[in-house]
């Protein structure tokens, strides 16, 4: 069961790492609050310019939204922490682990569907001059992003969860034929 | 069963789309290397010094894409089983332990050996060529497929029990 341990030790980490990116990220939007705005901002909603004014509302909405698929992630990774805690006490076919993993998949189904819409949704750059590198809108949401690989994790932990509660409906057979 | 059914849909489009592009760069490449001109515009910058080390490099791409569209297929085969209900086969805990040494050690050549080659040699047809930039590329999945196939395995053993199990009282009775 080394591979287990190994396993156990990298998923901590990327729990502790994960912890501390929240943080950062949480301090960051909420100094975006406090601070004064810049105008140098370019926004686009549904492919409508928005207006000075209201420039800001939108910029702190995006980077909510943002902040909360990462939270998200955050949990999920907390759930699949848990679970390996388990693993590692050889604890495989637990109803708790099988509503973890569901909980998992539709975490990372919804931000796979959350990050199409917003990248759809909003056009954001840091100046009026658009270039590659002022597009802060699609900067963020490919950093939150992994292409295909959360829609198919998603759906993959789901199948996981149906074959786990087959496997503890199993356990259980097993232990009543004794 | 539908979330089974919509993995495998996404998964069949992955392979074989993966394929499709896998075999048009394969051509590419070839006829690139046999110095023809297809028309792409392309900008290379490697010196004529180090052909075989582009020619290695090309090689280990293409074999690496290879074997990531292989796992691709593992994949396919795993959620086609448990569609058919074989949840715990000797084929789906093998598959899972391939799988993950596949993403381990693409994981380590992308991350330590590729970063050092880059440097040497630049092919760009206009577009991102990033071969190695796959969904599901990464330690921690590899590693998790690798605990997978030893969960599956627990829960086949547990299987056989339960089988055992319920002809020994059959007999009994």
């Amino acid at each position: 069961m080394r591979t287990l341990k190994i396993f156990g030790w990298l998923s901590h980490f990327l729990w502790a790492s994960m912890l501390l990116l929240t943080i950062f990220f949480g301090i960051l939007v909420y100094s975006e609050f406090t601070s004064s705005y810049s105008e140098t901002w370019f926004i686009e909603f549904m492919g409508k310019e928005i207006h000075k004014d209201s420039q800001k509302t939108y910029l702190l909405t995006f980077m909510v939204l943002c902040l909360g698929i990462y939270v998200l992630y955050f949990y999920a990774i907390t759930l699949f922490n848990l679970c390996v805690r388990k693993f590692e006490k050889r604890i495989f076919f637990d109803l708790s682990i099988i509503k973890r993993f569901k909980k998992i998949g539709i975490i990372f189904i919804t931000n796979y569907i959350a990050i199409l819409i917003l990248g759809k949704i909003f056009s954001i750059h840091s100046a009026k001059d658009i270039t590659n590198s002022t597009d802060f809108s699609s900067s963020v949401l490919e950093k939150l992003d992994s292409p295909l690989g959360s829609l198919i994790i998603g759906f993959f932990f789901l199948v996981l969860s149906q074959v786990f509660k087959e496997a503890l409906k199993q356990k259980q057979e097993n232990e009543l034929t004794i | 069963m539908r979330t089974i059914r919509i993995l495998d849909l996404i998964i069949t489009i992955l392979f074989y789309s993966m394929l499709g592009i896998g075999t048009i760069f394969f051509v590419i490449y070839t006829f690139f290397l046999f110095g023809i001109d297809l028309g792409i515009k392309t900008t290379t910058t490697f010196s004529s010094k180090n052909d075989d080390l582009l020619y290695l490099i090309l090689f280990f791409n293409f074999i690496f894409y290879s074997t990531y569209t292989y796992s691709i297929f593992l994949f396919k085969q795993n959620i086609t089983s448990f569609l058919n209900f074989n949840f715990f086969t000797d084929r789906v805990i093998i598959n899972f332990k391939t799988m993950g040494i596949i993403y381990i050690l693409g994981n380590i050549i992308n991350s330590l050996i590729i970063p050092f080659f880059k440097q040497h040699i630049k092919i760009d047809f206009g577009f991102d060529n990033n071969l190695l930039n796959f969904p599901l590329n990464g330690l921690i999945i590899g590693l998790f497929f690798l605990v997978m196939s030893k969960v599956f395995q627990i829960a086949k053993n547990q299987k056989k029990e339960n089988i055992e199990l319920k002809q020994e009282n059959e007999l009994t009775i």
